[in-house]
């Protein structure tokens, strides 16, 4: 029978290792989804949620149970992500081929979002590391803005300012210029079915 | 009234509706929700189970390095009071020759100069201190962080707004008012900064043109005097 969280941490706080990697294991797979969008590459997110795991272990004795075990690793992961070196990996290039240029029917509607979706994280990629995390944590995890800026320490209104200066800037990238597309041929978002 | 801008923050952080009234805004809600529908559309990624097994084992592996580690730094520990002992033996020898009656003690003093200015209005003096300072925090402001930069702007209003009574206090005093002037023109293109490339072209004429230094020379000076 699977012990609660609350008795993991107390093993985990007296050193289990056990009994820690069955903690991180409920939240391993949040933490790599976020990591693979923050990261873009699955070598770095991988690298990067061992390393959340890796500083939650060394404080895990400073966890005092004031908030929830998710909202504590949530806290070492922003602080790991903001701080962690990127490989010099090149972002995935984004190539599109002849015939994906304006769906018509409601399939390739999926097909042109996964585009989308692509070129999204790229433009994301180029943001400071700290508007893309707020960003990720919004629209990924869901946070409220006031979860955001406990987590980032700082204002509800700093965390509005900055997800609007990152929506408006994606919104402007794929509606004010045209998206360009093999053979010629420009393509609206809105033009889609 | 509508505050478009403050709509659009609201809105984006969901603490408000769509809008009535506002075609723009209107047209905002709808494109940016066709970004982020289309972003929602791609589900989670989701490894095999043979992944997170492989995950566990590395993560393993990973903290018995750590733990190791840990040991091994836990041997240093062990050696700890034996070197904090030598290290107060050191310092209590090092206390008693200073404390030696041939040796000549010394006292050291610290006095403010401010004959170079004098005359000039005290709050001119601690204006240009706390543009001084505004100025050092602009120079080191990563374009990045717009949240500094927002501040800098805001910093740099309020002291705009300061300038005039500042230059009115300055009197005859000629080279302070040319460096009011040039700090003026500064704080200007930091308040209308609208791209973060512009603030590395901004931080570099501050260096350039020694308008730090400028705004220090009307500061006292310390002296230190030592005194036998």
């Amino acid at each position: 029978m699977a012990l609660p969280e609350s008795d993991l941490i107390a093993k985990a706080q007296n050193g289990d290792m056990d009994a820690f990697c069955l903690l991180v294991s409920d939240h391993q797979r949040v933490m790599y989804a976020l990591a693979l969008r923050y990261c873009c590459n699955h070598h770095d997110a991988e690298d990067l949620v061992q390393e959340v795991f890796l500083n939650a272990y060394r404080s895990i004795t400073r966890f005092r149970g004031e908030s929830t075990f998710h909202t504590w690793l949530r806290r070492i992961m922003v602080n790991s992500f903001l701080s962690h070196k990127r490989r010099k990996e090149p972002p995935p290039s984004i190539e599109i081929t002849e015939g994906t240029g304006v769906p018509a029917i409601g399939s390739d509607r999926t097909a042109f979002n996964n585009i989308v979706v692509q070129q999204v994280l790229q433009h994301l990629d180029e943001m400071p590391a700290r508007q893309k995390l707020m960003f990720i944590l919004k629209h990924q995890e869901g946070l409220t803005c006031e979860e955001i800026a406990d987590n980032f320490g700082t204002s509800v209104g700093t965390v509005k300012k900055t997800l609007f200066r990152v929506v408006d800037r994606l919104r402007k990238e794929f509606h004010t210029p045209e998206i360009h597309v093999s053979e010629g041929r420009n393509a609206r978002l809105s033009e889609i079915p | 009234m509508h505050d478009c801008q403050r709509f659009r923050e609201d809105w984006i952080a969901r603490l408000t509706g769509d809008p009535v009234d506002c075609e723009e805004c209107r047209r905002f809600c709808e494109e940016t929700t066709e970004v982020l529908t289309a972003l929602a559309s791609r589900g989670p990624v989701e490894p095999s189970e043979e992944y997170w097994t492989g995950f566990s084992n590395r993560l393993r592996a990973r903290l018995v390095a750590e733990i190791s580690l840990e040991h091994q730094r836990g041997s240093w520990v062990r050696w700890m009071p034996v070197l904090a002992s030598a290290a107060c033996l050191v310092l209590a020898i090092a206390w008693v020759n200073l404390r030696n009656p041939a040796r000549e003690s010394a006292e050291v003093s610290i006095s403010f100069d401010d004959n170079h200015f004098e005359g000039l209005d005290r709050r001119v003096v601690a204006f240009l201190r706390q543009s001084e300072l505004d100025l050092r925090n602009f120079t080191k402001i990563d374009p990045s962080f717009a949240e500094e930069i927002e501040d800098a702007r805001n910093r740099a209003s309020r002291s705009l707004e300061k300038m005039t009574e500042q230059k009115e206090a300055t009197g005859d005093f000629a080279p302070v008012q040319i460096t009011l002037n040039e700090y003026e023109s500064i704080l200007r293109e930091i308040k209308n900064l609208d791209s973060a490339e512009d603030i590395a072209d901004i931080q570099m004429r501050i260096r350039r043109n020694g308008l730090i230094a400028n705004l220090k020379a009307y500061q006292p000076r310390v002296i230190l005097a030592s005194q036998r």
